[in-house]
C-alpha cells in the first residue's frame, strides 16, 4: 500500500505551503564497504546474463559513478533440483570474464552461459581473497500471452487524448508465482542489462489474485508512436523479497522515511542473483 | 470567554452557626458540590480545605462534589478553584451536612491565566506527583500554530511531556512511545488523537474543562498503558441560560451552543469544528490539484442530567472526520478520497449511596476507522480498516472515616480488531481480501487505599490485576520463512481462547511533610499494555494499526519508580518542584527496516522485541498568582532502547531521547482588555536513522546515453546515528477583549506570532546526491517560518 504513503505525501505538500530547506552539515560515522553483487540470469537472451561487481561507498564520498571491482573470479554453475538436493554439473561451471576492465571494470559476462527454466544456478565470487555466494532458480515460465492499448478520446477536449496499456496473462492455478515486469520505451535495440529497462519497473506476487486469467491496465498515459519493448518474468520467492525491498529503498525519503534494508539473497556481499523466465513482446501504439 | 464570569454576582456565603460547646469525637461527613455561580458548571478539582484543629483537605471528583470525613466541631472553610475568588467561611459541623458552594469567577483578572487548577498547596500537600494539570482556560489562551487551540500542544509545554515537533500531536512521556499514552475523553479512550496527519488534535478547545496528565505514580484506578494518563474532561453545558460561543480563526472555526434542558436541573452542550485551509488555499494551487480537498471536522456533545441529590446521568458523544480528496480530472480520471476518524458515545451514571460510599458506572462504545476509495480508468480499489471497543467500567469510592480512602473497581473491553478489508475491480476481474479480524477481552479489577498515617506521612497502596485474552474466531495463514504463504491454516472457534496474558500491576505511593510548605514524595508503579501501535515512521499516519497482544506478541511491562521534593513559597505563590525518575521497560516493539505495515497478514513476524531504559531529572518553578504568572520547566533524562537485531544488541538513542528540554511560559494581565502570553521552548534535537552509505544498482547502458544507468540507493547500517539541530522557538500572543464590562455580547480578539525568531526547525532531512554534479549534499526541511494570525472570538 505505497499509495498511501504518496497519498501522506500529498497531504503533507499541501499543508507545507510554507516548508523551506537549507543545507545542513551531516557527519556520520564511517562503515566498511562492501562488496555489491548484481548477477542475473534468464532463459530468453543471453546477452542479458551476467554479474556486476561494485562497492558501497560512505555516503558523502564525493565519488558518484559505478565503482566497479576489478579482477575477481566469478563463475556460475547449473544444477538440477531433486527433492531437497541439488545435482550440481561441475563439468559445466562457467567463468565469467571481465568485459571492459580498464573503461567500465567491474562488468563480468559469458556469452556461452545460458539459462533453462526449471533449473538451479549457483554464483560464486572470489575477490581479494574474499568468497561470496549464491544460488538462484528459473521458474517454470507463466507466458505473458499479450499487450494491447486503447485509444481513449475525451470529448471535450482533443489534446487529452489517452492511451492506455494493457497486458494479458494467465495466472496458474498453483500459488507461490513471483514476478517482475518492466519495459522501455523507444524504437532502438543496442541497449544492455536490466537496468536499461526503466520505463517500468514492478514486482507482484499472486498472494491476492491466483489461477485467473488476468489484465492488467497500466495508468501511464502512452504517446502515438511510442514502440514498448515490454519484459515479463517469473522470479523466485527471494528474488522478490529482494527486487520488493529495493523498490522500497529507491522510493524511501521524507519525513515517512523508514530505514530500508535490501533482503540480499547473496551470502558475503550485499545484492542479489536473479534467475528469470522471461517473455518479451513489442507494442506500438499507433494513431488509429 | 473567561471574561464571562467577570460581574460579581453572588456574594459571599457565610454559615455561622453558633457555637453549640458540646464536641464529641465522632466522624461525621461534611459533602457538597461546587458550581460556577453564573452558569451552574460543576468545578472540578475544586480545593475544599477545613482548617480547625486539624487541617483536612480534599478536591471535588469529576461531577464537582467533595466529600470530607471530619469531627465535630468548628472550622474556618476555604474553597478555591482557579480562575475563582477564594470563599472562605465559617462553619461548625455537629451532625452530618450537606453544603453546596457557589464560587465567583475572578473579576477584577480577568483573562488572567492560572498555571493550575488545582488547591494553591495541592503541589505539596497531595500524595499525587508525576501529575500535572491545565484547565480548558489556560490552553485556550496559549494559542498553537495559526492561533489554534491545542491540548496535546500545549501539554508539551510541561516538564516531562515531550513534543514531537511540528507536524506530530504524538507526546512523549518519560521515554515512553506514543502509543504508551491512555488519552481518555471523558473516561472513553481516544485511540487516534490527530487530525491532518498529526498537525492537530482532536480536542477542540471550547469543548475542553480541563486536562490531566499522569506522568508516574499512576493511581491503580487506571490502566492499559505504559506511560502516562491523559484525561481530558469535557465541560458541561450551563444550567441556567443559553449561551453561545464561537470564534473565527484563519484556517478554522467553531461554534458551541450551551444550556438548559431543564433549568437547573439538565444541560446540554455542543462544539462543532471545522477547517477550510484547503479551501482558502485553492486560488494560490495550480489547476493540476484544484480539485483537490483537505478538511477535517469534529463534533463534541455532553448532556448531563440531576436527577436527585443522589444521581446524575451524563451521555457524552464525539465524532471527528478527516477527508482528503484527490482528482485528476483528465483522461485517465483518477480519484481518491480517504476519511478516517474516531467516533464515541457514552453513557455514565454516578450514585451516591450514602455520605461515605459513591459509585460512577460508565458504558461506553468507540470507533476508529480509515476508509478509502480509489477510482481510475479500468477499476476502483476500496479500502478499510478500523478497530471497535465496547467499554464497561464500574468504579466505587468508599471513604469510611477520614483517614481513609478506599477505591475499588473494575474494567472489562471487548475490542475488534479490523486490519483490513480490500475489494477491488480492475478490467472486468474482482478481488476481494481480507485481513482476519481478532478480537480479545481485556479486563482489570482494582483496590486503592490512602491512608493518612500521621498528619506528615499519608501513603496509598494499590494493586490491579490485569488480563487480556485474544480469541477465536480467527484464521490465522501461516507463512514460511521467505515470507510466502504456504497456504495452511491455523483455525480458532469462536469465543475460543488464543492466548491469555495476564498480571499484576501493583502501586505504591507516600507523602511525608516536611513542614507546611515543603514536601518529600516517592512512588513505584507498575504497568502493562497489551495493545500496541503499528507504525515505523516519526510521522502519525491514518493507516497506522493497533495491533493485540497474542501468541508471539507479548505485553509490554514497565516498572517507573520516582521521587520528588516539593517546596512552596511565598504562601503558595511560588510553587517549586524537583523530580526523578527510573523507568525499565520490557517487550518494547519495533518493526524490521522496511516492514510493510498496511494490509500485511503476516504483520506479527515484522516486529522485533526488545527493552527500554529511561531516567531523569525534572524540574518546575510556577508563579501561581498575581498580574504575571506562568512557569518555567526543565527536563533532563535520557532515553534507550536495546534490540539484538539494531546495532549488535547495544543500547541506542531513542527516537525523542531528549537530554535537555526546556519550556517558559509567562502570561501578563497588562489591563482590562489586554493580556499577553509568551511561550519559550528548546529541546534537542530528535534521533534519526540516516544512510551511512549508498550503492549503485540496476546497471544499464544504451547508446541514447553518454552515462550508464543506474539508481543510487541508500544503505543503511546501524539506527540512531543522526541527532538533528535543536529544536526551539518562541511564540507570543495578545488577547483583547474591547469591551471587558459588556456581559450581553462579548468578543474578543487574539493576535499571535507563532516562531517569533523565525527559527529553521528540522522536519526532516533528506540526501541529495547529484550525478550530473557530482556532489552529495545533506538537506533539512523546517515547516513553519514566523506566522503571524489572528482569531476572532465572541460569546453571547
Amino acid at each position: 500500500m505505497k499509495l498511501f504513503k504518496n497519498i501522506a505525501y500529498i497531504i503533507t505538500a499541501g499543508l507545507l505551503f510554507t516548508s523551506c530547506e537549507k543545507e545542513i552539515d551531516v557527519q556520520l560515522p564511517p562503515t566498511p564497504s562492501e562488496i555489491v553483487v548484481e548477477a542475473y540470469i534468464n532463459q530468453l537472451n543471453p546477452l542479458f546474463n551476467y554479474v556486476i561487481l561494485s562497492r558501497t561507498v560512505d555516503y558523502f564520498n564525493p565519488q558518484l559513478n559505478l565503482l566497479g571491482v576489478k579482477g575477481a573470479q566469478v563463475f556460475i554453475t547449473e544444477g538440477t533440483l531433486n527433492g531437497n538436493d541439488t545435482a550440481w554439473d561441475i563439468a559445466n561451471k562457467k567463468q565469467l570474464l571481465e568485459l571492459a576492465p580498464d573503461t567500465m571494470p567491474g562488468i563480468y559476462f559469458n556469452p556461452l552461459l545460458t539459462g533453462k527454466e526449471g533449473k538451479v544456478y549457483k554464483l560464486e565470487i572470489t575477490s581479494d581473497g574474499k568468497y561470496i555466494h549464491g544460488t538462484t532458480n528459473i521458474p517454470a515460465l507463466v507466458p505473458l500471452d499479450s499487450i494491447t492499448y486503447e485509444v481513449k478520446i475525451n470529448p471535450d477536449n482533443d489534446k487529452d487524448t489517452g492511451k492506455f496499456m494493457t497486458i494479458h496473462f494467465m495466472e496458474p492455478a498453483a500459488t507461490g508465482n513471483n514476478y517482475r515486469a518492466m519495459y522501455r520505451i523507444g524504437g532502438d535495440t543496442a541497449y544492455f542489462g536490466w537496468g536499461s529497462i526503466y520505463d517500468g519497473d514492478a514486482v507482484f506476487n499472486d498472494e491476492i489474485i491466483n489461477g485467473v486469467y488476468r489484465h492488467f491496465t497500466y495508468g501511464r498515459n502512452f504517446n502515438f508512436d511510442d514502440t514498448i519493448n515490454y519484459y515479463f518474468s517469473c522470479i523466485d520467492r527471494p528474488a522478490y523479497n529482494f527486487w520488493e525491498s529495493y523498490d522500497q529503498a529507491r522510493s524511501n525519503g521524507g519525513p515517512f522515511a523508514t530505514p530500508v534494508q535490501l533482503k540480499s539473497t547473496v551470502i558475503g556481499g550485499i545484492g542479489s542473483f536473479t534467475g528469470m523466465a522471461v517473455t518479451q513482446k513489442k507494442l506500438i501504439i499507433k494513431r488509429k | 470567554m473567561q471574561t464571562a464570569h467577570k460581574k460579581l454576582f453572588i456574594s459571599l456565603f457565610l454559615v455561622i452557626i453558633s457555637a453549640a460547646g458540646a464536641y464529641a469525637q465522632k466522624q461525621l461527613t461534611l459533602s457538597g458540590k461546587i458550581t460556577d455561580d453564573q452558569s451552574g458548571e460543576t468545578l472540578v478539582g475544586a480545593t475544599v480545605l477545613c482548617m480547625g484543629t486539624d487541617t483536612l483537605g480534599t478536591t471535588t471528583d469529576i461531577n464537582g462534589y467533595y466529600k470530607l470525613s471530619v469531627f465535630a466541631g468548628k472550622y474556618n472553610l476555604k474553597v478555591s478553584y482557579v480562575g475563582y475568588k477564594t470563599l472562605t467561611t465559617q462553619i461548625e459541623i455537629t451532625a452530618n451536612a450537606s453544603r453546596n458552594f457557589k464560587l465567583e469567577a475572578e473579576a477584577l483578572n480577568v483573562g488572567e491565566v492560572e498555571v493550575q487548577a488545582e488547591a494553591s498547596d495541592k503541589n505539596v500537600k497531595s500524595i499525587e506527583m508525576s501529575t500535572v494539570s491545565l484547565s480548558g482556560k489556560t490552553i485556550k489562551q496559549l494559542p498553537v500554530i495559526f492561533g489554534e487551540t491545542d491540548v496535546l500542544k500545549t501539554i508539551t509545554l510541561l516538564p516531562g511531556i515531550k513534543s514531537g515537533g511540528e507536524g506530530n500531536t504524538g507526546f512523549y512521556v518519560r521515554g515512553g512511545g506514543p502509543d504508551q499514552n491512555l488519552v481518555l475523553l471523558d473516561e472513553a479512550v481516544v485511540y487516534n488523537a490527530s487530525h491532518l496527519l498529526g498537525f492537530f488534535s482532536v480536542f477542540n478547545g471550547d469543548a475542553v474543562e480541563n486536562v490531566e496528565v499522569i506522568k508516574g505514580g499512576m493511581p491503580a484506578n487506571y490502566g492499559g498503558r505504559l506511560s502516562s494518563i491523559v484525561n481530558v474532561g469535557m465541560k458541561e453545558g450551563d444550567v441556567y441560560k443559553t449561551r453561545v460561543t464561537g470564534g473565527i480563526g484563519l484556517i478554522s472555526s467553531r461554534l458551541q451552543v450551551e444550556g438548559p434542558i431543564q433549568k437547573e436541573k439538565s444541560s446540554f452542550v455542543v462544539s462543532a469544528r471545522r477547517t477550510y485551509g484547503d479551501v482558502l488555499a485553492r486560488p494560490f494551487l495550480a489547476d493540476s490539484i484544484k480539485g483537490n480537498s483537505l478538511y477535517f471536522y469534529d463534533l463534541n456533545a455532553k448532556l448531563t442530567f440531576n436527577l436527585g441529590p443522589k444521581d446524575r446521568l451524563y451521555f457524552i458523544g464525539y465524532m471527528g472526520r478527516d477527508a482528503f480528496r484527490f482528482v485528476n480530472n483528465r483522461v485517465n480520471k483518477f480519484t481518491f478520497s480517504v476519511n478516517w476518524g474516531n467516533k464515541i458515545a457514552g453513557v455514565r451514571w454516578n450514585h451516591t449511596y450514602n455520605s461515605k460510599l459513591t459509585s460512577n458506572l460508565s458504558v461506553i462504545y468507540n470507533d476508529y476507522d480509515l476508509k478509502s476509495t480509489a477510482e481510475f480508468l479500468s477499476g476502483s480499489l476500496n479500502v478499510y480498516s478500523g478497530l471497535r471497543d465496547v467499554t464497561t467500567k464500574l468504579d466505587y469510592f468508599y471513604a469510611p472515616n477520614k483517614k481513609v480512602k478506599v477505591k475499588y473497581g473494575a474494567q472489562y473491553i471487548y475490542h475488534t480488531f479490523i486490519p483490513g478489508i480490500l475489494s477491488a475491480q480492475q478490467s472486468g476481474v474482482s478481488i476481494n481480501q481480507t485481513i482476519n479480524r481478532q478480537f480479545a477481552h481485556e479486563g482489570a479489577g482494582y483496590v486503592s487505599v490512602d491512608y493518612e498515617a500521621t498528619p506528615r506521612i499519608y501513603i496509598n497502596a494499590g494493586l490491579r490485576y490485569s488480563l487480556f485474552n485474544q480469541i477465536g474466531p480467527y484464521k490465522q495463514p501461516l507463512f514460511d520463512e521467505l515470507g510466502a504463504p504456504t497456504g495452511e491454516y491455523v483455525e480458532y472457534k469462536k469465543g475460543e481462547s488464543i492466548k491469555l496474558w495476564h498480571g499484576a500491576e501493583p502501586r505504591f505511593s507516600f507523602r511525608y511533610s516536611i513542614d507546611a510548605s515543603t514536601s518529600v514524595k516517592g512512588s513505584y508503579t507498575r504497568t502493562l499494555q497489551y495493545l500496541h501501535l503499528a507504525t515505523s515512521s516519526s510521522a502519525t499516519l491514518p493507516t497506522d494499526l493497533w495491533v493485540p497482544s497474542s501468541r508471539l506478541v507479548k505485553p509490554q511491562i514497565a516498572d517507573q519508580v520516582a521521587v520528588g521534593l516539593f517546596k512552596n513559597f511565598k504562601k503558595d505563590e511560588y510553587e517549586t518542584s524537583i523530580e526523578a525518575y527510573y523507568k525499565p521497560m520490557q517487550n518494547q516493539i519495533e518493526f524490521k527496516p522496511g516492514a510493510q505495515l498496511f494490509f500485511n497478514q503476516n504483520l506479527e513476524n515484522e516486529m522485533v522485541f526488545g527493552k527500554g531504559l529511561s531516567y531523569g531529572v525534572e524540574l518546575l518553578l510556577k508563579k501561581t498568582r498575581g498580574k504575571t504568572t506562568g512557569w518555567i520547566g526543565y527536563t533532563w533524562s535520557k532515553t534507550t532502547r536495546t534490540f539484538d537485531v539494531f546495532n549488535y544488541g547495544n543500547p541506542y538513542y531513542y527516537r525523542y531521547d531528549r537530554r535537555h528540554d526546556i519550556s517558559v511560559v509567562v502570561t501578563h494581565q497588562i489591563n482590562k482588555k489586554w493580556n499577553a502570553n509568551f511561550v519559550f521552548v528548546y529541546g534537542s534535537g530528535n534521533v534519526l536513522t540516516l544512510p551511512q552509505q549508498r550503492m549503485t544498482y540496476n546497471f544499464g547502458i544504451s547508446p541514447q546515453s553518454p552515462l550508464p544507468y543506474f539508481n543510487i540507493v541508500d544503505r543503511y547500517v546501524d539506527i540512531a546515528n543522526f541527532r538533528m539541530p535543536a529544536y526551539h522557538r518562541a511564540d507570543v500572543s495578545f488577547n483583547y477583549t474591547p469591551k471587558p464590562d459588556n456581559k450581553k455580547f462579548q468578543s474578543s480578539w487574539n493576535f499571535s506570532v507563532y516562531n517569533l525568531y523565525s527559527r529553521a526547525n528540522p522536519y526532516f532531512i533528506y540526501f541529495d546526491p547529484d550525478v550530473a554534479t557530482q556532489t552529495v549534499r545533506a538537506r533539512m526541511v523546517y515547516l513553519f517560518p514566523i506566522i503571524p494570525s489572528v482569531t476572532w472570538n465572541f460569546k453571547f
